[in-house]
C-alpha cells in the first residue's frame, strides 16, 4: 500500500434522543451501496448493561476508484445507554430507542493501492508525478471523499431532524 | 511542525431571543466567504430535551494568508432551549425558533515558519530587532490584525441579523400593546354608553 492523504479528520457528530438505529444503519449502507462502494465492517460489538445497551461499530466502506487511487471512510459508530421505547403518535405506538449515538467520519485518498511502486526510486518519482503531473486527479478523489461524507451526514441529519449547518447556503 | 499562536481567546456572544438557526447559518457563512475563508465544520452535537434543543456546533473555517502561515478562527456555536414558534416579524407571521445564542470565538495564527530560512537564529535575532526599532517588517503583526477584523466582522454581521428579530419583536410587542389600548378604550366607551 502506497501513500495515505487524510481529507476528512474526524468530523464529529452526537445526537441525543429518540430514534431508530436499524433505520440509521440501512441510510448508511444504502448510500454506499447506491454509490458502488465496497462494504467492510470492521468492528461490530454489543453489550448489554443495566442502563441500557453499548453498540461499537467501525465501518470502513472503500472505492476502487482507478488501479492507482483507492478511496476509503472509516465511521465510528457508538450508541451509548440505547433502551427500547414506546411512542404514540396519530393514535399508533411506535417502538423506538432512546440513546446517544455517536459518529465519528474520518476520508482518505490512498495512492498507490497495489503497492507496486515501493521501491525508492519509483516511490520518488511517483510522489512527483502526484505532486506535478496528476495534482489534479489527488484533488478531483479528495473531493470526491468530502462529498460522499457530507452525503452521508446530511442524510443522517435529515432522518433525525436536527439543526443543519450547511455549506449550500 | 506547525506553530500556532492564540490572538483572540474565547470572545463571547450572547443572544436571547427570537431568531432563525438556517439564517444565522447563512450569515456566518456569507461572511466567511466574504473574508476568503474556506469553511469546515468539526463537530456537531444535539440533545432533544423536554424543554426544547440543545446544539452544539463547532466550525474551524481557515484562511492561506501568507507563505507558511494561515489564520484559523475556532466558532462553537451553541444554540439552547431551541424551539419553534410562529411570530410576527417586521409585520409578517414568520415560522422562528426562540432560545439562547452562545457563540465562542478563537482566532489563531497558524505558521510552519520552523524550517524556514529567515528562522535562523541569527537572522531571526536581526529581523527582529528591525522590526522592533527600525520599521515594522515581520508579516505577524499584520496577520494578527487581521484576525481580529475578521472575527470583529463576523460578529457584526451576526449582531446585524439578530437586531432584526429584536425590532421585529419589539414592534410586534408595541403593535400588540396598541391593540390592547384601543379595545380598552372602546370598552370605556361602550361602558359610557350603557
Amino acid at each position: 500500500m502506497g501513500e495515505s492523504y487524510l481529507v476528512v479528520d474526524n468530523l464529529k457528530f452526537a445526537y441525543e434522543g429518540l430514534f431508530n438505529p436499524e433505520e440509521i444503519y440501512s441510510i448508511i449502507t444504502s448510500l454506499f451501496y447506491e454509490r458502488g462502494w465496497i462494504w467492510y465492517e470492521k468492528m461490530n460489538q454489543e453489550e448489554v448493561t443495566p442502563s441500557g445497551r453499548q453498540i461499537r461499530m467501525i465501518l470502513k466502506p472503500f472505492l476502487l476508484a482507478t488501479k492507482y487511487y483507492q478511496l476509503g471512510v472509516q465511521m465510528r459508530i457508538h450508541l451509548i445507554n440505547l433502551k427500547e421505547v414506546e411512542v404514540e403518535r396519530d393514535g399508533k405506538i411506535l417502538r423506538l430507542h432512546h440513546g446517544v449515538l455517536r459518529i465519528t467520519y474520518s476520508g482518505e485518498v490512498i495512492s498507490d493501492r497495489k503497492g507496486l511502486w515501493k521501491k525508492p526510486l519509483f516511490w520518488f518519482l511517483s510522489i512527483v508525478f502526484e505532486k506535478y503531473f496528476f495534482s489534479d486527479r489527488k484533488e478531483k478523489y479528495s473531493v470526491k471523499v468530502k462529498e460522499t461524507i457530507d452525503d452521508l451526514s446530511t442524510a443522517i441529519k435529515n432522518y433525525l431532524n436536527t439543526c443543519k449547518y450547511t455549506y449550500n447556503h | 511542525m506547525v506553530e500556532t499562536d492564540l490572538i483572540v481567546d474565547s470572545k463571547e456572544l450572547r443572544y436571547k431571543g427570537i431568531f432563525r438557526a438556517d439564517e444565522l447559518f447563512r450569515i456566518i457563512n456569507k461572511s466567511l466567504e466574504e473574508k476568503g475563508y474556506t469553511k469546515n465544520e468539526k463537530r456537531s452535537e444535539e440533545v432533544v430535551t423536554e424543554e426544547g434543543k440543545r446544539v452544539f456546533l463547532e466550525l474551524r473555517p481557515k484562511k492561506e494568508v501568507g507563505p507558511g502561515a494561515s489564520l484559523l478562527i475556532k466558532m462553537r456555536i451553541t444554540l439552547d432551549s431551541l424551539t419553534e414558534k410562529i411570530e410576527i416579524v417586521s409585520g409578517q407571521k414568520r415560522n422562528v425558533n426562540q432560545g439562547d445564542v452562545l457563540i465562542v470565538f478563537d482566532g489563531w495564527l497558524e505558521t510552519t515558519y520552523e524550517e524556514r530560512y529567515h528562522r535562523a537564529p541569527i537572522r531571526f535575532f536581526i529581523k527582529g530587532l528591525i522590526d522592533k526599532y527600525v520599521y515594522p517588517i515581520l508579516p505577524e503583526r499584520k496577520y494578527k490584525g487581521q484576525v481580529r477584523g475578521d472575527i470583529h466582522f463576523i460578529e457584526s454581521e451576526i449582531l446585524k441579523s439578530l437586531k432584526v428579530f429584536r425590532q421585529g419583536e419589539e414592534e410586534s410587542k408595541k403593535t400588540s400593546e396598541d391593540v390592547v389600548k384601543k379595545e380598552v378604550e372602546e370598552e370605556v366607551v361602550k361602558t359610557k354608553w350603557d
